[in-house]
């Protein structure tokens, strides 16, 4: 394999000339160290020389040092790096490393294999064409084998290596290989996987690794190296699917060049060739491909290119276009599978942001089918979902996106959830298919709009959303205001949890997940009200900033009207009207905001009125002298 | 072992072979060794070529012969000659060796230097020709005889024992005069040098001409100054990448 | 079928992460070195918004300590692109006259270039920066995501870092922080410098083999740049071919010995070499394991 050294010598430009054509492979290694995945990686670096003489040299004396090869060269030192890396709390969730031949350069994600191991996982395997599976021949299919095996028929891995390694601690035995060959395939058969090579190896030895092995002339097949250089690639693989291109960026340096901007997802397109962009449907023909060293006569997945169209059609960042026959389809609700990433747990309900391809867009859980057991495969009922959480979910879009299925395209059909609040990357979803009801539920269109109800009304309709601690004086404070609106002749109706906790909303209880879902209700039904031009007053401790930013994204500009009610815990829990913090802190009331629950306080609201500072009918007055400022109000 | 290591620092086979006086076949053979079993894989065998040749000097002479270019030459010399050393071994040691075997021995230990053809760049159309007729014709025109026109350098050998740099210099016919450092020369060992060749000029009765290569003098303000004050005594220096050797 | 070579794919990618930051960050820059990384992923920007000029100007952190011909090649290269060139020098360190020989490397690198940067990106308000590091350039890079977040006060939490999945970069920042993207994170040296050579890019002259001024500094041949080299009592410079592997402060670089002049020998030297390119810069051999540090501390 490797940079041939005599060639490099003798003949540098014909070395180069060489490898100006090498492809691009990415793959994963799974497995554990005690399965010798680093011992692999190790000898794939070290025999395609990319190692230092230093580096050599320090893992040459680490070797006799603390090499558990007998003082031979251990080339699992050159990757176990991370091991400190994670005792200093460095999140790793993939490191990647860099070999070549004069066939390919290979880049190799590689994770550890412990905690965090499926986001991990996911993560490294989300860019990969193959997956090498690590399996000790002594000990044959493990719970850990199923869950990687698992894990990649999820991430839609093409192409999957079982490498059964440490043949050499079986005598190099053909019936202890076909058997594990025989037990891999039955299992891999319920998970649907395909393309899967086994090869029978030594990492340690070299066995089958680099060369044939001279220990078991029973097998025929390729060498893992042999694999690697001639696996077909996703990109390549892609070339033959339907064109995709979601556009990143529109290029307009002059008024006589609008340029397309973006990534081929997948396909090839021609000047001449007619598109079609989505999810507005326009369509178009392709002009030129435009590349600052001259225009293209085609290009294919993979590359990064600039499209110029016929005609004067609106695209904007986060379209997809495609060819004409074949398009994207569109839709805003969808079957996905999720896993979940980050500590803090997937709640229904609240709304994320969804990035895919080149859109981002906000996304609710509507349901979550059901959970994935990764060691079992079971499924069990779930109502949120923890950090390497998988699960069936559907997912409910603000608007309709281009999308494809993820078995057909990952780059439309694979994408990330952020967290409002945090920013945070907090899961990760692969779409399956979109749900009916988005193609047939379209919404009412009425004559009478809201602009004309409020009219009717003489009244700006908006949500005076009050929040805070229970006790700090929310129903007192709403219900004055209500009295003074109403006084002045305007329309309005008070919601709290009176009237909603007895009717629309007494399935709920007070975990997390049932608070999310209560004020996803209230929200919904003042959004109604508001609709109806109505001024609704809605009086709930609403504890979550990304609750109540879900309410207001709901409304238009203006309507939503976030007043805080804020008094100190010390103050409520003094007052305490209805003896709850009391029960609470006896522990006889679970999930209590400000006791065992969070209370997060807003930011920024829109009224900031101190109860401690202020009596109630201060504290109304207040609100109307805002609303009128606002000219809510005359 | 040498050779492999040249060659991890990046010189090609024809640059190590230079620095190690190993011919290439030898040094790819010991890479390739190195290539395919790591360093217990490379043959270590005694420099110099296999067959009996008798220019495997004694390690004891070469040692001697070491210790001499790394002090003062003798008195009036601008450097160590072959002569020199001859007479040294001869004097001190009592060994005979002929100027010819230490002429042998030099070009063993990659010390040897060949003198610049610089007359031949008169005519040349290049960069060297023009630099030859613009800064150093003129210099040499005015002199007398050839033995006013001296020539020399300082470079650094890769050798075994470790870096060695050495002041060469070329007298009448290409003659070769040199000394060692363990370390770059510093300015009193320049002017020692030069200071030498002013004392020949004096028996001469005419200036000196020096073209020099392989150190910045005028960054040197004790170089410098000394230069302002010598009447008899011209530098030339050599530009950067003149290749002159090539 | 068509097969894209290993170098269009590493471009396509780098063109890829460079268009989503122009797309969703409001006030991006790229931090140019003026080394041939720079000179890659510049080439890169070029071809990613073709045929504008890349929005975004050019950032050079200058520590007044980079060799002569960088700055030469700095001026005539912003000149010829007709892309903004924003040269920011820590003007404390100006004022308190930091340099490597009076305060050693570790502090001049602190002041002149983790400050300045910090300083630069505060003075333009900054949101996202472009660096040229890869992960093959040492170990605790290659775990380095693609779009690394730091604080308001610049600070790198190794432990708050987002998964990067497909192709979808997460650029959404909370208040004050800022995004440093490292396009070219997968290339290895020798796919830059294989780039360098297909595409006929020009780099700083000091990568090549030539005759140069240096002297010896525990070990590493610094070259004589400027007159504000100081020389120990009766030391003269002398003249060796020798190039730069990397390039940075020149007082802090060390040279290698060699006859490579051309690309392709560069390529041929880089491949029988066997020690790590960063080994020429004195800054990593201050600490180890000090690298980590900096980062969190600021240093790109």
């Amino acid at each position: 394999m490797s940079h041939s050294s005599d060639l490099i010598a003798e003949d540098i430009e014909g070395y180069l000339k060489a490898h100006e054509h090498k492809g691009l492979l990415r793959f994963i290694t799974c497995g554990s160290v005690d399965d010798g995945k680093s011992t692999l990686i190790g000898r794939l670096l070290f025999e395609s020389k990319l190692l230092f003489e230093d580096q050599l040299a320090a893992i040459e004396a680490d070797s006799k040092k603390y090499g558990t090869q007998g003082g031979e060269m251990d080339f699992a030192l050159l990757v176990d790096g991370l091991a400190a890396e994670r005792e200093q709390g460095i999140t790793i969730d993939v490191a990647y490393r860099f070999f070549s031949t004069e066939k390919r350069k290979f880049i190799v994600a590689d994770t550890p294999g412990h905690e965090q191991y499926t986001r991990n996982m996911v993560t490294g395997a989300s860019t990969a064409d193959a997956a090498i599976l690590m399996v000790d021949a002594r000990h044959g299919i493990l719970t850990q084998t199923r869950r990687h095996s698992f894990l990649m028929s999820l991430m839609g891995m093409r192409h999957l290596v079982v490498a059964i390694n440490k043949m050499d601690l079986v005598d190099y035995s053909k019936a202890r290989f076909d058997q594990i060959v025989e037990e891999y395939r039955a299992f891999a058969k319920q998970l649907g996987l395909e393309n899967i090579t086994f090869i029978p190896m030594s990492a340690l030895k070299g066995d089958n690794v680099i060369e044939h092995s001279a220990k078991m002339p029973w097998y025929h097949g390729t060498t893992l190296l042999g694999y690697l250089e001639t696996v077909e690639l996703d990109a390549e693989h892609l070339q033959r699917s339907h064109f995709r291109m979601p556009v990143q960026w529109v290029n307009r340096p002059n008024l006589d060049f609008r340029g397309f901007t973006g990534m081929v997802s997948s396909g090839v397109v021609r000047p001449g060739d007619q598109i079609r962009v989505q999810p507005s449907g326009n369509t178009s023909t392709v002009s030129r491909i435009y590349t600052l060293d001259g225009d293209l006569e085609e290009a294919v997945a993979g590359q990064s290119i600039t499209l110029l169209l016929d005609d004067e059609i609106d695209i904007s960042r986060g379209d997809v276009i495609s060819g004409v026959d074949q398009p994207a389809h569109t839709a805003d609700q969808f079957e996905t599978t999720l896993v979940w990433m980050h500590e803090a747990p997937l709640l229904p309900g609240r709304p994320y942001l969804m990035k895919l391809g080149t859109q981002t867009v906000s996304a609710t859980v509507t349901d979550i089918k059901y959970q994935v057991n990764v060691n079992t495969l079971e499924h069990t009922a779930s109502k949120q979902l923890d950090l390497n959480g998988i699960g069936i979910c559907t997912l409910s879009l603000n608007r309709a996106v281009a999308f494809d299925a993820y078995k057909d395209n990952h780059d439309t059909g694979g994408f990330i959830l952020i967290d409002r609040m945090t920013n945070n990357t907090v899961g990760a979803g692969m779409l399956h298919f979109a749900l009916r009801r988005s193609q047939n539920i379209h919404m009412q269109h009425v004559d009478i709009d809201k602009q004309a109800r409020a009219l009717a009304k003489s009244q700006k309709p908006a949500v005076l959303w009050f929040t805070g601690l229970s006790g700090a004086g929310k129903s007192t404070i709403a219900n004055l205001v209500e009295k003074k609106l109403f006084a002045h002749g305007q329309h309005t109706y008070l919601l709290d949890g009176d009237n909603v906790r007895h009717g629309l909303n007494r399935d709920l209880g007070f975990t997390d997940a049932d608070r999310v879902e209560n004020v996803r209700r209230v929200a919904e039904t003042a959004k109604l009200m508001v609709d109806a031009g109505l001024i609704v007053m809605s009086a709930f401790i609403s504890p979550f900033r990304s609750e109540r930013q879900l309410a207001r994204d709901l409304l238009e500009a203006g309507e939503f009207i976030e007043i805080f009610v804020d008094a100190p815990l010390d103050v409520v829990e003094a007052r305490d009207p209805k003896g709850l913090y009391k029960k609470a802190r006896r522990g006889e009331l679970k999930n209590f905001t400000g006791i065992d629950s969070t209370y997060e306080a807003p930011e920024a609201p829109d009224v900031h009125l101190k109860t401690s500072e202020m009596d109630a009918e201060e504290a109304a007055d207040a609100v109307i002298a805002a609303l009128r400022e606002r000219g809510m109000i005359s | 072992m040498q050779a492999v290591k040249l060659r991890l620092d990046g010189l090609t086979v024809p640059l190590v072979s230079q620095q190690t006086g190993l011919s290439a076949p030898t040094i790819s053979a010991a890479w390739k060794a190195f290539r395919e079993g790591g360093w217990a894989a490379v043959p270590v065998r005694p420099r110099g070529r296999l067959k009996g040749q008798a220019n495997v000097l004694d390690s004891a002479i070469q040692q001697w012969l070491w210790e001499a270019l790394y002090t003062q030459p003798p008195a009036g010399k601008p450097g160590w000659s072959s002569a020199d050393l001859a007479a040294f071994l001869r004097d001190e040691h009592g060994v005979e060796l002929t100027q010819r075997g230490i002429e042998h021995w030099w070009e063993n230990q990659g010390l040897k230097h060949e003198p610049w053809p610089l007359s031949t760049l008169a005519k040349q159309r290049s960069q060297r020709g023009r630099w030859y007729r613009q800064a150093v014709a003129p210099q040499f025109d005015r002199l007398g005889g050839a033995d006013q026109r001296w020539q020399g350098g300082v470079r650094r050998v890769a050798h075994p024992q470790g870096s060695v740099y050495q002041l060469y210099l070329h007298g009448l016919r290409g003659r070769l005069w040199m000394r060692c450092f363990k370390r770059p020369p510093l300015a009193d060992d320049y002017l020692a040098v030069m200071q030498t060749l002013i004392g020949k000029s004096e028996e001469n009765k005419g200036p000196i001409a020096l073209v020099f290569h392989g150190a910045w003098l005028s960054a040197s303000p004790e170089v410098t100054a000394w230069l302002t004050q010598q009447t008899m005594f011209w530098l030339v220096p050599v530009p950067a990448d003149m290749g002159l050797a090539s | 079928m068509t097969s894209l070579t290993h170098l269009q794919r590493l471009e396509a990618e780098s063109i890829q992460i460079m268009r989503e930051v122009v797309a969703e960050t409001e006030n991006p820059v790229m931090l140019y070195s003026v080394g041939k990384d720079s000179a890659v992923m510049l080439h890169l920007a070029r071809k990613a918004f073709a045929p504008s000029p890349p929005p975004f100007p050019l950032l050079h952190v200058d520590t007044r300590w980079k060799f002569r011909a960088m700055y030469e090649f700095r001026d005539n290269m912003a000149d010829e692109i007709g892309m903004d060139l924003l040269v920011h020098i820590n003007p404390e360190g100006v004022e308190k006259d930091i340099n490597p020989f009076t305060h050693g490397s570790a502090i001049h690198t602190d002041i002149m270039k983790t400050e300045g940067l910090k300083q630069a990106l505060d003075k333009y308000g900054f949101d996202a920066a472009f660096g040229g590091a890869r992960r093959d350039e040492e170990k605790s890079r290659a775990k380095e995501r693609i779009f690394s977040f730091r604080t308001a006060q610049h600070r790198w939490d190794p432990k708050n870092q987002r998964p990067e999945l497909w192709k979808l970069y997460n650029t959404r920042k909370n208040g004050k922080e800022s995004i440093r993207v490292f396009p070219i994170s997968n290339w290895t040296e020798l796919d830059i410098w294989q780039y360098i050579y297909l595409q006929n890019i020009p780099i700083v002259p000091l990568y090549y083999a030539a005759e140069r001024p240096v002297v010896e500094r525990d070990g590493a041949l610094i070259m004589v740049d400027d007159e504000r080299m100081p020389l120990e009592p009766g030391e003269v410079p002398m003249m060796r071919k020798v190039r730069f592997r990397t390039l940075g402060c020149y007082p802090l670089t060390g040279a290698v010995e060699s006859e490579a002049d051309t690309l392709p020998a560069i390529i041929q030297e880089m491949l029988l070499t066997k020690t790590s390119e960063r080994q020429g810069r004195v800054i990593d051999s201050d600490s180890a394991a000090s690298m980590e540090k900096k980062k969190q501390e600021g240093y790109f």
